[in-house]
């Protein structure tokens, strides 16, 4: 039976009356605020000091262009994410592949490795900084312990990369591993008994059986922690505030800058604009490459 | 039928309970005839001690104050929107002298001129009673824009037992040819940072360090506590802040600050280590543990700390000086620092708001405060000079009286509105020669195109 107006309840009524929150809710709170940016990137309009917006055309969109500090940003966030994602990815895929031979009290396990990914990333941020802190944290003392080479975690450029790469990879490798898992866990073990059978060793295992069915899954792992790596804020501010220099001012950090320290509202706004179709692009041909992954070869 | 009384009852009975509180709220205030005070500030030490005592001296004015503690850049953000929004929750925000431009710009905050029209406003207040040097921050146009509370010039904490211990004397005149004593320039501020930067194990005044130690303990936090520090130094060494006032021009490549920024990047070597994550109070506890033997920093945050039974291991070894002299015609100079308490634009009891901040921050009320916390460093002369302050508040006394006596040179921030960016991308630039990622050079050459376009951009420079 098609779905008709009758089916829906007692009348039109009670459908927009049980729609409308969630139609409210998406004009309120995302469509309007979003129309609002598109409008006020094309505005000069610093909140300080200007009365109010001044429409200035695609000003903002041809500063763009021209600055260095966004670009450098831009190349910083993009350097980030894919390698976040990468160590994401293998932490949490021989995680998940632990998991998957169950082993002793594997729940509590699971339970305790998921941990970091319901912290606040805030707070994930703060335990880190204080982890690295070369006065106060155990990384360092470890390193003095061991009579390593004294590393000033969070102040030279790239062991401060580093140590936001490790930040990320320690909060959100669970969310891979547990992805990952669950793709491992739909696999019919008759698949493997059979290989094994027919004298697979476990790389052949891994490499044949295993990869190609949770192909799909690592892809929307991947897809999901580029995007969400590429637009990583907290921990920068908490861990490095952008710096030293500009060696972790990455591309979220750079708008905030703009928005909430130097209030250049309109700029910020085209940033973000331009950001947004940045990411819409990539998400297109990211979901195109996906569908076609997934598609049987023979199809 | 009966649906529709349903729905006028639950409609009612919605608008029942979300009125209720405010009628109750109206209810006890109007019964307890006492006016209730905003106050919008940082949660810091001092302010929670101004909010006591206010509470304390309004209770005969029939005035209460409460208050809504921030994180301290996060005032400046609150009251700019809720100014721009029409808010009108508030009577008093705290302000910081870098803040004046942006909140008196966007009319967010009421110049006190606005309420010394009348006679009895104007002796309320005592405005010739402010010391010179630490106000003139919180004035712009002509106009002041808050009642001072709290001064903050930079100066120099040192060991006293460590520069006057004998054996540390004779070693510092073997190694440097001549004797060790309060630095009066920076190169003796660096040969003293240099000499007392020491590993665990070696002796330092006839005991062996059970950890190592640290010439100068620095707060270089990005995000304005580095510049906040470096700014003193750009200014002693003859460089602009940043760019010529006169001209417009930016000057963050100019032979003087390069030779600050060189200067700093040296002095870095003897600082703690992971001084790029500390902020001012965090580096008053490291030295405050004992493990440096000077500090830069506002003399209230030292204050707040090394005098502190409870807090630090160094109570009565900390002496206060005034900052060294690099060029000759900027003796000890320094950029000021000052913190008040504006009123609010939009307030709804401007006259209590004055008349309560005027109680509260007069001689006897500032008095009250400093009980309430010893490192208030006041704004007041007759504070400064009180007897009682005088002999309670020894370390206040001493530093101020040098500050007052020694006139140091002093600057304010300028106030120019691109200021934040302005000095974001300076301290960018100090970053990243700090921490090796560029040349000195190349940092500040990089920071002066920046510079050139963002003063381009705002119509300055052509």
């Amino acid at each position: 039976m098609g779905v008709s107006w009758a089916t829906l309840g007692r009348g039109r009524f009670y459908f927009w009356l049980m729609t409308a929150p969630a139609i409210l809710y998406l004009i309120v709170w995302r469509l309007a605020p979003a129309l609002y940016t598109l409008w006020l990137s094309m505005n000069q309009y610093n909140m300080v000091y200007d009365t109010g917006p001044q429409w200035n055309h695609f000003q903002n969109f041809g500063r763009i262009a021209r600055d260095g500090g966004l670009r450098e940003s831009l190349s910083l966030s993009v350097e980030f994410a894919v390698i976040a994602t990468a160590a994401e990815l293998v932490i949490g895929l021989a995680a998940a592949l632990f998991f998957d031979t169950d082993p002793p009290a594997r729940n509590l396990l699971l339970g305790i490795f998921m941990l970091p990914m319901i912290m606040a990333p805030v707070v994930v941020g703060t335990a880190w900084s204080t982890l690295f802190n070369r006065t106060v944290g155990p990384i360092p003392y470890i390193f003095e312990v061991l009579r390593g080479p004294q590393i000033q975690w969070l102040a030279t450029p790239a062991t401060a990369m580093f140590a936001l790469l490790v930040a990320d990879a320690w909060e959100w490798a669970p969310l891979v591993a547990l992805l990952l898992f669950a793709a491992l866990q739909v696999i019919p073990r008759e698949q493997f008994e059979a290989a094994r059978v027919d004298g697979a060793s476990g790389w052949q295992l891994f490499r044949r059986v295993t990869l190609p069915q949770i192909a799909g899954m690592v892809l929307v792992a991947a897809g999901l922690r580029v995007m969400d790596a590429f637009l990583e804020l907290d921990k920068v501010f908490v861990m490095t505030g952008g710096g030293p220099g500009t060696s972790t001012q990455f591309v979220s950090m750079f708008v905030y800058k703009q928005a909430f320290q130097f209030y250049e509202l309109g700029y910020a706004s085209a940033v973000i604009t331009a950001l947004l179709a940045l990411l819409a692009v990539a998400y297109g041909l990211y979901l195109r490459g996906y569908g076609r992954a997934l598609r049987p070869a023979d199809s | 039928m009966l649906r529709q009384p349903r729905h006028r009852m639950a409609a009612g009975l919605i608008a029942l309970l979300l009125l209720l509180p405010l009628g109750l709220g109206i209810q006890a205030s109007r019964a307890a005839g006492v006016t209730t005070l905003t106050f919008l500030g940082p949660d810091f030490d001092e302010w929670v001690a101004f909010v006591k005592v206010a509470n304390e001296i309004g209770k005969g004015m029939g005035i209460e104050i409460k208050p809504q503690y921030l994180p301290w850049d996060d005032v400046f953000q609150k009251a700019l929107i809720d100014s721009k929004s029409g808010v009108r929750t508030w009577d008093y925000v705290y302000i910081y002298n870098t803040w004046v431009p942006g909140l008196s710009t966007a009319k967010a905050i009421l110049p006190v001129d606005d309420f010394l029209s009348s006679p009895e406003n104007r002796t309320a207040l005592q405005p010739n009673d402010f010391i010179k040097e630490t106000t003139a921050g919180l004035q712009l146009n002509g106009k002041l824009w808050a009642v001072p509370m709290l001064a903050a010039p930079y100066m120099l904490g040192y060991r006293s037992d460590l520069l006057n211990d004998a054996g540390e004397k004779q070693a510092f005149q073997a190694k440097y040819g001549y004797a060790l004593a309060v630095p009066e320039t920076y190169k003796q501020l660096m040969d003293i940072a240099q000499f007392f930067t020491r590993k665990k194990g070696e002796m330092l005044a006839g005991k062996a360090l059970d950890q190592d130690f640290y010439g100068v303990i620095m707060a270089n936090k990005s995000g304005g506590f580095l510049f906040h520090r470096f700014e003193h130094i750009l200014i002693a060494f003859g460089a602009d802040l940043i760019y010529n006032p006169k001209t417009m021009q930016p000057t963050a490549n100019s032979p003087q600050s390069i030779a600050a920024v060189k200067y700093y990047v040296e002095l870095h070597k003897y600082m703690q280590p992971g001084t790029e994550t500390v902020t001012g109070g965090g580096a008053e506890r490291v030295m405050a543990s004992g493990r440096g033997a000077m500090a830069m920093d506002a003399l209230d945050n030292m204050l707040s700390v090394l005098p502190v039974a409870k807090l630090s291991q160094i109570v009565g070894k900390v002496n206060y000086a005034l900052l060294p002299t690099q060029v000759p015609a900027r003796p000890h100079a320094n950029v000021g620092d000052a913190n008040g308490l504006a009123f609010y634009a939009l307030t709804q009891h401007k006259a209590e708001a004055y008349k309560l901040a005027t109680a509260v921050l007069n001689t006897q009320g500032t008095k009250a405060v400093m009980k309430e916390y010893p490192a208030l460093v006041p704004m007041r002369t007759s504070v400064v000079n009180d007897p009682e302050v005088r002999s309670s508040y020894p370390d206040v006394f001493a530093a101020m009286s040098l500050m007052l006596k020694g006139k140091p040179y002093t600057v304010f921030i300028p106030p120019l509105k691109e200021w934040i960016q302005t000095q974001d991308i300076y301290e960018q630039a100090l970053s990243a020669a700090m921490s090796g990622q560029q040349s000195v050079e190349d940092a500040l050459n990089g920071a002066q195109a920046k510079e050139v376009e963002l003063f381009k951009r705002a119509g300055y420079i052509k």
